[in-house]
């Protein structure tokens, strides 16, 4: 009997000290230490796998905006890039079509397209991978409209928006976006130069 | 004040007998899912991420009562689930990062509603040990939440690009069955799992007062 009164004695104390501040302020601090720290060994632990994601969606990305160019083509395969300063990246379609993924200076930051190049050696298209040019001004420079005017165009030789030179062809730019239409011809250079060095042309 | 307190109990008895369900839980915990599942694999995966979060604050609402007074309860549970809810997010980025990056925040949502079904039906009020759900009644939640999810997805995918899994939409794009593809058809979906949920409770309430009659 007195053993079970003590036992009720213990637990009541033990439930007053469960319902007290201290133990209440304590618990939650160490809950959120524990907290904070499994999450952030997690993070660490699956470092490598969050990097094979990102390149997973950066893949399937890229795979959409290659369907878009080449749309009756049913696969792609990365062939390897030849050491071009500005080419990210180079697929080839199952019907001997080229995608090059490719970046220049603009006006803030480097202007990322992919420009597709068909078997023929003509531009088929240009999808836009990433900008960071000025609303309104150098995105005039990105419109559907300016990318398709470079249809059908012959990759060889080096576009510019200047005066051409020997060897050079000269090409529109957009009024007031300058820099960006450097760029985009800068890009579009590029690629005629990997269309050549991976067997176009 | 007695008397106020009766009636307060007797309010919160009613509130309780709405919400320790099995159906409130399906419901609450799939309604922010609805509209992200836009394909069928968006909304198994969905699907699997409530389920998991269903059934891991079932199991903090039993843990948390052992070790945190009754002030910190709520808040202990809370952070648990918080911390749950940022490691599915964390499985879901490895395994399907594309459809996590379509996904967005909602799978972080859907799992605070999974959370939140279960607080909100075990927690709060006095629970005697029998009339907290038992972990048939957690499993039936769960999975009932993974077909409401993977139901929409499904159709919505079925009737908007076709096809599904190589079966082809044909002449049902056309017919009134076209409303389960839209936002208030995921709604019909859910309410008619949820009637399924609630008569299976029924029953299941029925079986249990009939075996006390016999035992009586």
């Amino acid at each position: 009997m007195p053993s079970s009164k003590s036992n009720s004695q213990s637990a009541g104390r033990i439930a007053r000290a469960k319902n007290g501040a201290i133990y209440t302020l304590v618990l939650l601090l160490v809950l959120t230490g524990v907290g904070a720290g499994v999450a952030a060994l997690a993070n660490v632990g699956l470092y490598g796998a969050f990097k094979a994601s990102d390149a997973a969606i950066e893949e399937d990305k890229g795979g959409a905006q290659r369907a878009l160019i080449f749309p009756d083509a049913t696969s792609f395969e990365q062939v390897k890039a030849p050491d071009i300063e500005g080419l990210n990246s180079v697929w080839k379609s199952d019907v001997g079509d080229f995608v090059f993924d490719v970046q220049s200076a603009g006006y803030h930051g480097d202007v990322e397209l992919m420009i597709g190049i068909t078997a023929d050696g003509k531009v088929a298209g240009i999808q836009i991978v990433a900008e960071d040019e000025t609303e309104g001004i150098g995105t005039n420079a990105l419109t559907d409209e300016y990318l398709a005017s470079f249809k059908d165009m012959e990759a060889t030789g080096t576009l510019t928006v200047k005066e051409a030179g020997s060897g050079e062809t000269h090409v529109d730019g957009v009024s007031g976006a300058t820099f960006t239409s450097t760029a985009v011809v800068g890009d579009l250079n590029i690629a005629f130069e990997a269309f050549a060095e991976v067997g176009g042309n | 004040m007695a008397l106020n307190e009766t009636i307060a109990r007797a309010q919160d008895l009613r509130v309780r007998s709405m919400v320790h369900t099995r159906t409130f839980v399906v419901v609450a915990a799939s309604l922010p899912g609805l509209a992200a599942a836009s394909t069928l694999v968006n909304g198994a995966l969905m699907g699997a991420a409530v389920a998991v979060s269903i059934v891991c604050a079932a199991i903090l609402t039993r843990l948390v009562p052992r070790f945190a007074g009754r002030v910190a309860q709520v808040p202990v549970a809370l952070m648990l689930n918080a911390v749950v809810a940022i490691l599915l997010g964390f499985a879901l980025r490895a395994v399907e990062p594309v459809a996590h990056q379509a996904l967005g925040l909602y799978p972080v949502l859907a799992c605070a509603s999974g959370m939140a079904s279960i607080l909100v039906a075990e927690m709060g009020l006095e629970t005697a040990e029998g009339e907290r759900f038992t972990a048939v009644d957690i499993v039936f939640a769960a999975v009932s939440a993974v077909v409401v999810l993977a139901a929409c997805g499904c159709l919505t995918e079925l009737l908007f690009t076709g096809q599904v899994l190589g079966v082809a939409a044909g002449p049902l794009a056309n017919s009134s069955i076209a409303i389960f593809g839209k936002s208030s058809g995921s709604l019909l979906i859910l309410a008619l799992v949820a009637i399924i949920v609630q008569a299976t409770e029924r029953s299941h309430a029925g079986a249990e007062d009939g075996k006390e009659g016999e035992r009586a």
